[in-house]
This record gives C-alpha cells, sequence and structure tokens, in this order.
C-alpha cells in the first residue's frame, strides 16, 4: 500500500493568473463574435432592410423572373429563422428563434458566421442604414442598436416583450410592443421621441404610406397615427390582427383573422372596400399596379382589383400560405404550408413553377442582387437565381 | 411532453422490461406479475383508405362506416387547418374500430382500455385510434378531439424545435385536453351540468392546483372551461398565441403572463368569478335535486334504475360503489340513511360480468319479476334473465351478429324484449326478441342511432331516441315512435336538442324522458299517442288511413329543474318518477312522488308552441362518405415497422463495474407484431470486451387470441449472490413462450427455454458446462381491485410448475412449484383484509435459489437477504384509510398529499434449504402513499420474531420476539 504523502495547497502564480484571464477574455470576445461592415463595398440594389423591403411592407421588386428557376445553394443556419430576412450590401442576415445573429457573404457563398448569441431568446433585426436595430422578444434590455462601424453596440434599452418586426423609416425606428405601447425611437441615440398606447395587446408589425403610420391589434382595430403619434383614426376589421398592412396608392390593405380584407383611405381612414375570405388572413398581402395579393388560411391565393375588390382570380395552394407574397416582375411567390414555394402569373394566377422544399416555406422570399432567397423547414436557407 | 405522455412511456418501457425479465425463466420477474389479459377475439382483415390526408386503418365489414368517418375527418381536418393555420406535413394514419368491443382488443396500446375511453393520440407513432358506438355525431366528435391532439401536438413541436427546447415539458394536461374538447364539442350541456355542480357545490379545482386532477374526468371539463374563458375573454387568438409561446418557460404560469398579460392567480380569480357570475344566478329558477327530491341512495354511482314489486315497493339499480360495478337491490323507502342493499349480480370478477355499460345501458324489470339485464360475456354482450325472488338467471341470450346490446325494455306480457343492437359493421338499432320462439327480429336496419327503446303499456307502441330527424345533422337526437303493427316510425320530438331515455307513464297518458333543451339534461314529459285522447295520435298519423299529411307535434313539457341534471326516468305503478340526479359528482337515485297525478292536473301547454314539421322522409338526412373509388384509395394492410423507444444508458456500480448498452423496441401500426432489441456490455478490460456482449431480441405475436414470443439471447458476465457468492456465467440460446387468455381474467402460460450455460464459481474455482431445457407452464388468475397503493378486492392467482434439465451433461435437474395466492377481503370501501400464500420451490440438483426480505415480502428483514432454494411466506394484513389529505403550505408553494394507508400487518415465513427449522416473522404498522399515479412510497416499523419450532409455530411459547422496533422505508405498491 503506497503511504499517503502530506497534502500541498496549490499555488497560483501572477503569470498563470493572467494567462487565465486573457483566456477568459478572448473566449468571451469569441462568444460575442465581431462583425463590421463598409459603406463603400455595397451595391445600392442589394438593399432588404426589413420585412417587406421597405416602410410600406410592400415586397414588390421589378425583377422578372425566367423559369425554371436555377438553385445555387441550400444552406442550413443553426436554429429556427425567424420570418425577416435582411439583405444590405453582400450580406444575407437572418436572426434565429433561439437568439442568434447569422450572417454570411452571398457573393463568395462563405458559411454562416455568427456575429451576435447569447442567451435563448427570439431574435428579430431590421437594417436601418449604418447598424442593426436587433429586439430580443422576451429580455430586458430587450432593444439594442449595434453599430456596424464599429462592430460593436451603441446604445440598448428595455421597452418589455415585443412580438411584432419593427419598421425604419426617416431616420426613426417604430414598433409596437406586446402590451400595445407604440414608440418611435430616434436611431441616433435610442431615445423615445414619441409614445402612444393601442390600449390593447399587439403582434403585427406597422406600416407606412408617406406619413401615416398604421398598427393593428389584437382585438381586431387598425390604428393610424401622424408621425408625432397622434391618432388619426381607427378602422374596425372583425378579427385579431396578426399581419401587417400593406401600403399602396394611399391605401392601407389590410387582412384579419375574421377573413376580412380591406382597402383604407390611409388619410382619412375610410373604408373604400371589403372582401370577406372563408379564413384567417394572417400575413401581409402584396400589391402591384392593378391588383392586390393575399392569402388566407382557406388555402386559396386571392387576386383582388386593387380598386374596388374585385376578384379577379384565385389559387389553391393546397395547404395553408406560411408567409407573405412577393411581386417579382410579373411573377407572384409564395410559400405555403406543404414545403411548396409557388411562382403563379400575376395576370391570372396560373402556375409557372413551383418548388418542393425539404420542410414548411417558413418566411417570405426576398430579391436583391438577382437572386431570390428564402427559408424553409427549421433552418434551411435556399437562393436561387432569378435569371 | 405533458406528464401524462411521459408516463405513458416510462410505463411502457417498464412493462417491456419486465416481460422481457419475465420471458427468461430464473429471473425474479415470473413471480410477481399478475395482471388481467387483453382477449384478441377478433382477426381483422385489415385494409387502408388512403385520403387527402389520412391513412385509414379499417376491417370489410365497417367499409360503410369508414367512407362517412373519412369524410368526417377530411372535414375536420379543414377546420383545424383553419383554426390552427398550419398544414401537417405528414400523413396521419387513422385507426377505426366499429365498436368500443373491438377497440378493447387494440395493440395500438399495451394497457387494457376501460370503457370510458372514447379514443386517443398516440404520439410515439402519430396514431389517433377512435372505436365508433353506433352514433355517427358522437364518432365526428371524437375523431375531431383526436385531430386536435395532432394539431397541438404538431404546432408546439415545430414550435419547441425551432427555439431548441429539447428538454420542455409541453402545455399542461388541463390545456390539451381542455382545448381538444373545446375545438371539438364546443360548449356542451354536458360541461356545463358539471361545472354548474363544481361551482355550486364548491369543488371547482383552481387552476394552480389543477395537477391535483390531472387526468380525471373533473379536470377534462375544467379545462373545456378554461378554454372558452380564454375564448370569451381575450380571443380565440389568444389561444394560439399560448401555443406559439409555450417555448418561453417550462412553467405554463410564465407563458399565461406573457400572453394574457395577467399572472396565474389574477387568472384562476377571474374565470372562478366568471363562473359563479354565470352559475349562481340559475339558483333562482333551479334546484339543487337533494333539496326537492327524496333520495334513494346516497353514496358513489347509482345508476339506471328499474322499479320492482316484489314483497314490498323495491328499486333495482347499478352502482359501483365498491369500486366493483354490481346490480343491487334496494327497498323503495323514504329514509335518513340509505335503505340496505342487497348484490343481486356481482359485476367486473369473472367473464360471465365482465361489464353492465352501465353509463350507457339500462335495465328493467317486468310484472313477473324478471330481471334483463346486458352484460359484456367474452366476445360479445349477452341479453340475461333473472328471476328476482330467487336471484336466479333462467336466460342467456347472444345474437350472431350482434356485437354489443343496450338498454332492454320488456313488453307488457313478459313475452318480448326490445333492445339496441350494435352490429360488427357499427350500425346501431332496434331489435325485437321473442323469447318463446327465440326469434330475433330487426325492426330498424339503418346508419341512423336508435337508443333506450320503451314499450308502450299496450304493448303496440314502441318509444325510442333517434338521430334520424332534422336536428340529427348537427348531433341532436329526438323521440320517435315505432308502430309494431305497420313498422311506422312517426316523430314525437323535433329540435336540435338531445331527448333520450323516454318512458311511459303507467296511465299512457304521458311519456317522461331526458333533454338537455334548458341547457342541461332535466326531465320532460310529452303527451303519449296512447293517450285517451285520440286527436293526437291522430295527428301523428298513428291512425288507420292517414297518409303522408303534415304532422303536428305535442309541445314538450319541463318536469324537473334541476341546476345540475337528470336521467333515467323510471315510472312505478304508483304514479311515482324514479330517476337519477348528478349532483356533487356523484350521481344518486331520487323518487319524485305522485309526479303523474300532479301532471295530470297540470295545465296543459299552449297549443301554439306546436308547430307543423315534415313527415319523416322529409326530415331524414344523410352523410357524406370518402370512398376507395372517389377521393379515396384502397390497399391491403402490410406490416411496417417502426421505432418505437430507443433508449441508452450508462451505468457505473463500485462493484459491478461499469456497464453500458441500449435497448430498442420496434412495432407495426397496428402493434400486432413488435420486436425487442436489447445490447449491452459489462466489460471492464479491453479483453473481456467481446465475451461481455449481452444481447437479446424477441419477437412477440399479439395478432391471435393466442400471444407468441420467439426470441434468441447471449448473456455473459460477473454475477454475485449470497447462494453462489461470485461467479462467471454466460449463457446463449432462444426461447418460445406462449399466453393464452381464457379470459379477461385468467391465463394459461408456458414457455420453452433452451440455453447453453458455462458457469464457473470463484470461490472454489469450479467450472461446469450444461445445455439446459426449461419448460414453465402456469395459470395466472387476477380479478383484484385497486385502490390508491393496493388491491382491496378480489383475488390474484399463479400457479406455476417447471423443470430445469441439463440434457448434455446432468449437471442440473430440478423441478419448480410456485404458488402465489392473495385474496383481499372487503370490510368496508376503503378497508380490507388482505391474505397472501406464497411458496416457491426449486428441487433437485443446481436448483436456483429464490429471495426473501423486505418490504414487498418478509417485512423488518433486510431486502432479499434470505436465499434458499425454497420459500414459503404468510402474510395478513389490514389495509385502512389513515390519513385523507395532508398538506404543507409555505409561502413560496406547498405540496399535498391525500389518501394516506395505513397497514396492520403479520408476516411469517422463510428461506430454506432441506429444512424448515425455524420460521421468521414481523408484526407491525406500515403507512403508505402514492406518488404520481406510479411510485408508491412506504413505511413499516414493528418488531420481528422468530418461531423456533417451525413445525409448532401455533403456539405461543415458541415465539422470541426482538425487543426493538425495526423501521423500514421503501417503496412498492401492497401485494
Amino acid at each position: 500500500m503506497r503511504a499517503l504523502l502530506p497534502s500541498r495547497r496549490p499555488q497560483i502564480r501572477p503569470r498563470s493568473l493572467r494567462l487565465g484571464v486573457l483566456l477568459l477574455a478572448l473566449l468571451f470576445l469569441a462568444g460575442c463574435g465581431r462583425f463590421t461592415w463598409k459603406p463603400a463595398a455595397a451595391a445600392p440594389e442589394l438593399v432588404w432592410p426589413q420585412l417587406g423591403g421597405s416602410p410600406a411592407r410592400n415586397a414588390v421588386v421589378p425583377d422578372e423572373p425566367c423559369f425554371p428557376l436555377r438553385q445555387l445553394w441550400m444552406k442550413r443556419a443553426t436554429g429556427g429563422i425567424n420570418p425577416s430576412l435582411i439583405g444590405f450590401g453582400e450580406w444575407l442576415l437572418y436572426a434565429t428563434k433561439d437568439g442568434k445573429i447569422e450572417g454570411f457573404n452571398l457573393r463568395s457563398g462563405a458559411k454562416p458566421d455568427r456575429i451576435l448569441g447569447r442567451n435563448n431568446t427570439a431574435l428579430t433585426c431590421v437594417w436601418s442604414g449604418d447598424g442593426l436595430v436587433l429586439v430580443k422578444r422576451l429580455r430586458a434590455d430587450n432593444l439594442l442598436f449595434y453599430d456596424l462601424d464599429r462592430g460593436r453596440m451603441r446604445w440598448q434599452r428595455s421597452i418589455g416583450p415585443v412580438m411584432g418586426e419593427p419598421l425604419v423609416a426617416g431616420g426613426r425606428l417604430y414598433l409596437a410592443t406586446l402590451r400595445g405601447r407604440l414608440l418611435a425611437i430616434a436611431l441616433e441615440d435610442g431615445a423615445i421621441l414619441a409614445e402612444a398606447s393601442l390600449s390593447h395587446d399587439c403582434l403585427a408589425a406597422p406600416a407606412m404610406s408617406d406619413t401615416v403610420l398604421a398598427v393593428g391589434d389584437d382585438r381586431g382595430l387598425l390604428h393610424a397615427f401622424n408621425s408625432r403619434l397622434e391618432s388619426l383614426w381607427q378602422y374596425e376589421t372583425g378579427g385579431a390582427l396578426r399581419a401587417p398592412a400593406v401600403a399602396g396608392g394611399g391605401l392601407f390593405y389590410i387582412g384579419s383573422t375574421s377573413g376580412r380584407f380591406s382597402a383604407i383611405d390611409a388619410v382619412s381612414g375610410a373604408e373604400r372596400w371589403r372582401f370577406e375570405s372563408p379564413g384567417k388572413i394572417l400575413y401581409a398581402a402584396a400589391v402591384s399596379d392593378s391588383l392586390v395579393l393575399f392569402a388566407s388560411t382557406s388555402n386559396l391565393v386571392y387576386g383582388l382589383d386593387r380598386t374596388d375588390g374585385r376578384l379577379v382570380w384565385q389559387f389553391d395552394l393546397g395547404a395553408v400560405p406560411a408567409a407573405a407574397p412577393l411581386i417579382c416582375g410579373s411573377t407572384l411567390f409564395i410559400g405555403a404550408a406543404n414545403k411548396k414555394l409557388y411562382a403563379l402569373s400575376l395576370a391570372d394566377g396560373r402556375e409557372l413553377w413551383s418548388f418542393t422544399a425539404k420542410g414548411r416555406i417558413s418566411t417570405s422570399p426576398v430579391v436583391f442582387g438577382g437572386r431570390l432567397i428564402f427559408a424553409a423547414g427549421y433552418d434551411y436557407l435556399y437562393c436561387f437565381a432569378l435569371r | 411532453m405533458s406528464g401524462a405522455r411521459f408516463l405513458h412511456i416510462l410505463r411502457r418501457s417498464l412493462l417491456l422490461l419486465a416481460a422481457l425479465a419475465g420471458l427468461i425463466p430464473g429471473g425474479a420477474g415470473a413471480q410477481y406479475y399478475f395482471g388481467r389479459n387483453k382477449v384478441i377475439y377478433n382477426h381483422f382483415d385489415w385494409r387502408i383508405l388512403q385520403t387527402d390526408h389520412f391513412d385509414i386503418y379499417h376491417y370489410p365489414e365497417m367499409r360503410e362506416l369508414t367512407e362517412i368517418g373519412a369524410a368526417c375527418a377530411e372535414e375536420s381536418y379543414r377546420f383545424l387547418e383553419n383554426k390552427f393555420g398550419i398544414s401537417l406535413t405528414e400523413r396521419i394514419p387513422l385507426i377505426f374500430y366499429a365498436t368500443h368491443a373491438h377497440f378493447q382488443e387494440s395493440n395500438t396500446i399495451s394497457y387494457l382500455i376501460p370503457e370510458g375511453v372514447g379514443g386517443f393520440f398516440e404520439f410515439l407513432k402519430g396514431r389517433v385510434v377512435v372505436p365508433a358506438n353506433g352514433s355517427i355525431p358522437e364518432f365526428k366528435r371524437v375523431i375531431r378531439h383526436e385531430l386536435v391532439h395532432v394539431f397541438t401536438h404538431a404546432r408546439v413541436n415545430r414550435v419547441l424545435r425551432e427555439h431548441k427546447q429539447r428538454t420542455h415539458p409541453g402545455l399542461p394536461l388541463w390545456f390539451i385536453e381542455g382545448l381538444a374538447e373545446y375545438w371539438s364539442a364546443g360548449w356542451d350541456s354536458e360541461a356545463e351540468m358539471f361545472l354548474r355542480d363544481a361551482v355550486i357545490n364548491n369543488y371547482l379545482c383552481p387552476v394552480t392546483g389543477i395537477y391535483q386532477i390531472n387526468g380525471t374526468f373533473l379536470m377534462y371539463k375544467e379545462g373545456q372551461s378554461l378554454l372558452r374563458f380564454i375564448d370569451q375573454g381575450w380571443g380565440e387568438d389568444k389561444i394560439l398565441q399560448l401555443i406559439e409561446n409555450v417555448w418561453v418557460s417550462p412553467y405554463f404560469s410564465e407563458v399565461i403572463k406573457l400572453t394574457l398579460g395577467i399572472d396565474l392567480r389574477e387568472f384562476d380569480e377571474r374565470w372562478n368569478y366568471a363562473l359563479k357570475k354565470e352559475k349562481y344566478p340559475l339558483l333562482g329558477e333551479n334546484d339543487a335535486a337533494s333539496r326537492v327530491t327524496t333520495p334513494i341512495t346516497r353514496q358513489g354511482i347509482n345508476i339506471k334504475p328499474a322499479y320492482y314489486e316484489g314483497d314490498s315497493a323495491q328499486v333495482v339499480f347499478i352502482s359501483n360503489r365498491t369500486g366493483y360495478a354490481n346490480i343491487y337491490l334496494a327497498a323503495l323507502a323514504e329514509a335518513e340513511k340509505e335503505p340496505p342493499m342487497e348484490v343481486v349480480v356481482a359485476g367486473e370478477r369473472s367473464e360471465a360480468f365482465e361489464s353492465f355499460h352501465m353509463l350507457n345501458s339500462a335495465i328493467d324489470v317486468n310484472g313477473r319479476g324478471e330481471l334483463a339485464f346486458i352484460s359484456k360475456s367474452g366476445e360479445r354482450d349477452l341479453l340475461y334473465i333473472m328471476e328476482l325472488p330467487e336471484k336466479k338467471i333462467t336466460g342467456r341470450h347472444g345474437f350472431e351478429k350482434l356485437v354489443s346490446l343496450f338498454s332492454p325494455s320488456w313488453s307488457p306480457d313478459g313475452r318480448r324484449l326490445v333492445f339496441t343492437g350494435l352490429a360488427f359493421s357499427g350500425r346501431r338499432d332496434l331489435y325485437l326478441y321473442d323469447r318463446e320462439s327465440g326469434e330475433l327480429t330487426s325492426l330498424t336496419d339503418d346508419l341512423f342511432d336508435d337508443k333506450d327503446p320503451a314499450f308502450s303499456p299496450d304493448g303496440r307502441l314502441i318509444a325510442f331516441s333517434s338521430d334520424r330527424g332534422a336536428g340529427g345533422a348537427k348531433g341532436g337526437y329526438n323521440l320517435f315512435i315505432y308502430d309494431l303493427a305497420g313498422g311506422d316510425i312517426t316523430p314525437l320530438t323535433r329540435g336540435e336538442a338531445h331527448d333520450q331515455m323516454p318512458a311511459w307513464s303507467p296511465d299512457s297518458s304521458c311519456i317522461a324522458f331526458v333533454s338537455d333543451r334548458s341547457g342541461t339534461q332535466n326531465i320532460w314529459v310529452v303527451e303519449s299517442p296512447a293517450a285517451a285522447a285520440p286527436s293526437l295520435a291522430e295527428r301523428l298519423g298513428l291512425q288507420p288511413g292517414a297518409g303522408a299529411a303534415p304532422l303536428h307535434l305535442p309541445a314538450p313539457r319541463q318536469v324537473t329543474r334541476f341546476i345540475t341534471g337528470a336521467y333515467d326516468p323510471e315510472w312505478t305503478p304508483q304514479g311515482d318518477l324514479l330517476f337519477t340526479v348528478f349532483e356533487k359528482f356523484a350521481f344518486n337515485i331520487s323518487l319524485e312522488r305522485d309526479l303523474a297525478a300532479r301532471l295530470r292536473a297540470a295545465q296543459q301547454p299552449a297549443a301554439a308552441e306546436e308547430a307543423p314539421v315534415d313527415t319523416l322522409a322529409g326530415t331524414a338526412w344523410s352523410y357524406e362518405r370518402i370512398s376507395g373509388e372517389g377521393e379515396g384509395r384502397e390497399i391491403r394492410y402490410r406490416s411496417k415497422f417502426s421505432l418505437d423507444i430507443a433508449q441508452s444508458q450508462i451505468t457505473q456500480d463500485p462493484i459491478f463495474g461499469t456497464s453500458g448498452g441500449a435497448q430498442m423496441v420496434v412495432s407495426d401500426m397496428l402493434g400486432n407484431y413488435q420486436y425487442f432489441f436489447l445490447l449491452y456490455n459489462t466489460a471492464r478490460v479491453q479483453s473481456e470486451l467481446l465475451s461481455s456482449f449481452n444481447f437479446a431480441l424477441s419477437r412477440v405475436d399479439l395478432s391471435h387470441r393466442t400471444n407468441f414470443a420467439v426470441g434468441l439471447f447471449h448473456f455473459a458476465g460477473r454475477y454475485y449472490n449470497r447462494y453462489d457468492l461470485w461467479f462467471w456465467e454466460r449463457r446463449y440460446g432462444g426461447y418460445t413462450a406462449l399466453s393464452y387468455p381464457l379470459s379477461k381474467f385468467d391465463r394459461i402460460e408456458a414457455s420453452l427455454n433452451v440455453r447453453s450455460s458455462d458457469k464457473e464459481w470463484y470461490a472454489d474455482g469450479y467450472r461446469r458446462k450444461a445445455l439446459l431445457v426449461s419448460n414453465f407452464v402456469s395459470y395466472v388468475q387476477d380479478n383484484s381491485l385497486w385502490g390508491p397503493t393496493g388491491p382491496l378486492d378480489g383475488s390474484r392467482i399463479n400457479l406455476t410448475l417447471g423443470t430445469t434439465v441439463d440434457v448434455a451433461n446432468a449437471n442440473v435437474r430440478f423441478g419448480t412449484a410456485i404458488i402465489d395466492y392473495r385474496r383481499y377481503f372487503r370490510l368496508s370501501t376503503q378497508a380490507a383484509h388482505a391474505l397472501r400464500l406464497w411458496t416457491q420451490i426449486n428441487h433437485g440438483k443446481e436448483a436456483t435459489p429464490f429471495v426473501m426480505g423486505g418490504s414487498w415480502d418478509l417485512r423488518g428483514y433486510r431486502f432479499w437477504r434470505l436465499w434458499g432454494t425454497k420459500v414459503a411466506l404468510l402474510s395478513n394484513e389490514l389495509r385502512f384509510p389513515f390519513i385523507d389529505r395532508f398538506s404543507l403550505k409555505f409561502p413560496f408553494g406547498g405540496v399535498a398529499i391525500s389518501s394516506i394507508r395505513g397497514a396492520l400487518f403479520a408476516d411469517v415465513g422463510n428461506a430454506w434449504d432441506e429444512r424448515l427449522e425455524e420460521l421468521l416473522g414481523s408484526a407491525g404498522f406500515g403507512v403508505r402513499f402514492q406518488l404520481g399515479g406510479m411510485l408508491v412510497l412506504r413505511f413499516d416499523t414493528g418488531r420481528k420474531f422468530l418461531i423456533r419450532d417451525a413445525g409448532r409455530f401455533y403456539q405461543p411459547r415458541q415465539y422470541d420476539f426482538e425487543k426493538a422496533l425495526f423501521t423500514q422505508f421503501f417503496f412498492g405498491w401492497d401485494f
């Protein structure tokens, strides 16, 4: 039996301590990640800063696709992908539902490089021109501005849970919290410039038509405000509002869970026309020169005349829609829960092309740089060439 | 995943492991295994009808019902697709059964399926299993209920996966079941009745403590109410938001706080207040039954009264007051307490009286004192006739094409019986049986659900309830009259209410029936077509020569205004009315005196309530179908196997070292064929790796009445027991086993095991090889009734005989006999005297030793410290309720334990090899309680004693008691 040796207390040398602290710091920084972007390298058209592409939330691009589309790549994120894909410069960014911002270079097709990853909480982001506005849906200090030039946070504040998507317009950030607090925030320093109350919970994203801001609440009211967030009018839609309004031609187009789809004058709030569909409307519409298009849980895509709401055509997706549609030239792209992305003729709703992904389509497609990008399944990202 | 579902997986795993242990003789599992049997009476020719979203498993006899069910399923899919806003990407397996009796034979779930289970969603394979019961609206509702589970499961899974919440417990059970009830049944009269009762009688369980009633019927109804409350208070979209936000926290209270903006306590208080505001005002117009009627019974579930004029006025009824459902006879007397009751038919203990379908089937007594009742007896239901004075069964009738029977009703002359029969096809119709000729006549033959038939006092007409009226398309039932002379069917009531259980008054002036047209079930009366007034008969077209003229139905009148509910009206010859009332979560029989006279004296309702209706042909409606030639496609069923369970584990023990392994179970969609794989390794050094592999592979065939199993195995490693000390053994071979259920309560088991055994004892280095052949045969019987911690009534028996022989080297040769007899003598509802006589004998060369000692058998002695090739034990235990409820409340929460049971016990026994020299014993007191429905914790204390001369254990001077008390804390059910 070996003799037991007397124990000695270990001594920590200063040098070891310094190395340990440095190692911890490096690990910490590695976990944070850094990401910077130089504006000079950007191509102006490669911009998709927020949900719907613009404050009007109307996802329309002039590119004409050429079918069949050629798949360029399919990649996987590290978690469920937030419905809002962001594109700027050469970069595609997206937020994951477990709290990370990931991105990669579209030209090089490099693998996703994590720039932020902390806490398991759903996250969304919008691009503001020189930085990213990040919204951690449920955390304290949940609104952050990430300076892309410097690669660090510029400011952060706590505003309460947020389920909808933020809106960036005119140097300001607009968003509605879950408890119905509508805020206008300065992007420069995060100061609250104006505030209004919706009186009810809110899950929808605000939209803007010129200077009129519209946002819907959980009880079915579409509220309109001016830039100082002074109330202009309210419109009753008959059901909860999940989808953002879409602005086009001085009107707001909005659908609710009651199945009602309405066209409302953006200035006066007067109803121009309404259309009743048998299912719930959960996603935004898209507005072309002559038509307004939306889908409901009746599995149908509707093409209505935007002036009077007359049904021009409808198309059966075979499953519920999974995201808002995108107008690409004379084509409508829309994804469904049966894993299919459809391309329909804008004129008559005829199916031009479809693609079956590995899972249900989970985001609206975005287009920039001649590329069509969308997410499907839990974490798949697809990229197709439009021509 | 919810607690209930985790429980299901864990129970199933444990059962599988126990079965595997039990199938390999020599293991300790065999002698502890009892249980009732799932008897496969039918071998179905399974087909699959493929629709847009479903694979519907069915058999040809129920094809018609399947096509209707397919249409219902697709309709529900579209409905729920819209509700949830999602589409399912995988096809859904739907397994249909035409009757509940067939459903009980299903192997999709390993448990015995109780009568109260209407269907289930089994999420390992995503199967939805639904029985029909003759009612298509009910079939449709159950399909929708289960599909809500499918959609909820899909949505929650997606949310949790997207947010990487792999260990999240999921939604609480009250929400899951409440949503399924609310989106399939809406807010119906049954839910209204239960919630009224709970609120008025102050037993509503708060949401903060709803886990205490998890899995109970009350939880279902409270959940339904809570979902309705959320819908009404916040909108339907909030329900979906609660599901979408489930990932936020493993505590649903946090999800509620985020989604609804209020904490759980505030939510609970608001719900409670809303219910009180809604229900309390009802007392202005309604009464509690116990306040205004004469109760005959006062405890438990007492239902389906039938009047019997024997020596005095008596009532026959069905009750499960002891836990078993029995048919009782009691005096019809108004007294301060319940009259003495006599059991005339003991149910749920034997194959003859397996189940009386007490919630669905009435009983009837004729003027000659003959009781007619239905009981499940093996494969099908039988109609029994019993002479009540002698308590003697005089008739036992089964009908080839009818699987289930319900609610027999005597003709006035006692020669015929009319009842509802459920055929193999799933159709439920009226049948007339002539006792003298033995002829069975089908009175109706269609897809409509016809039930609760009742002969008129003159024997010419039969009143019954059916969904064939215009209201049936939405699940409504109305009363109809069947004219035996011509076979015509005429409506008596109309509307979308649920009118049922008609009972003719003795003077034929009216028919009492149950209806929920006032919100909950109450007793109503309607003018009888056989009444003296001919105008009604004429108006109903029951006069000769009546054409297809528009009918004018009489207006029903409400007789009882109970705030909860009333059922099963039964007239006495004196014009009193017996019925069942639901109050304080119990069903009891009450009496309303002189009702017929009061009705005669009362003013008739205004004729303005009458309304012209179309003839019967105009009110009939049809069901949508999806057939294999049209929208669907039919294929034959082929067994395709998929994984059920895969588990792996690593263990580390200071003596036995490290071992690791995995087990896997695959089965086909119907659960008829199962494969078990077990693989693990106990090597401690690399050189042992190959020789220390252990595996077992078994195939189990459950598709027929006789269950077969075959398997191969290889076990090798170091073992230790106090008998052999350390030894190394390698066993490999194969086995086959079969189990044949004689009935639900008893079975024969047999097994043959052939294995090569190479064994080396470390103590002396002795090594031997053998080719062992073991044969065992067992008889197992179990009709025990379980209380919170163990059986309280009935008996369990395991008789096993076997031999183990070394056919190669004659190194091993012993015989085995096991007798394990347990009998439970009921002393009261919650108390029993339990007796156990257990002996196990292995006698011969290298006989395997048994173990004894511990909380599970000889209490006071260390667990499994007694070894011997023979063991014997005699246990007596008095089981009684000790503490009804024990709760501790802290500022941050609390804990509550219900039904803490006590026991006084005395055990005597020992283990020996050659000669039993002395007997060990103990006597004392114990406490046990159950946790989570699975685990029973037990604590025993007492004194041990020794009987020096085992042959004279009856003499007190032979007992040596230890002075000190022992204490023993362990887990496990009472024997």
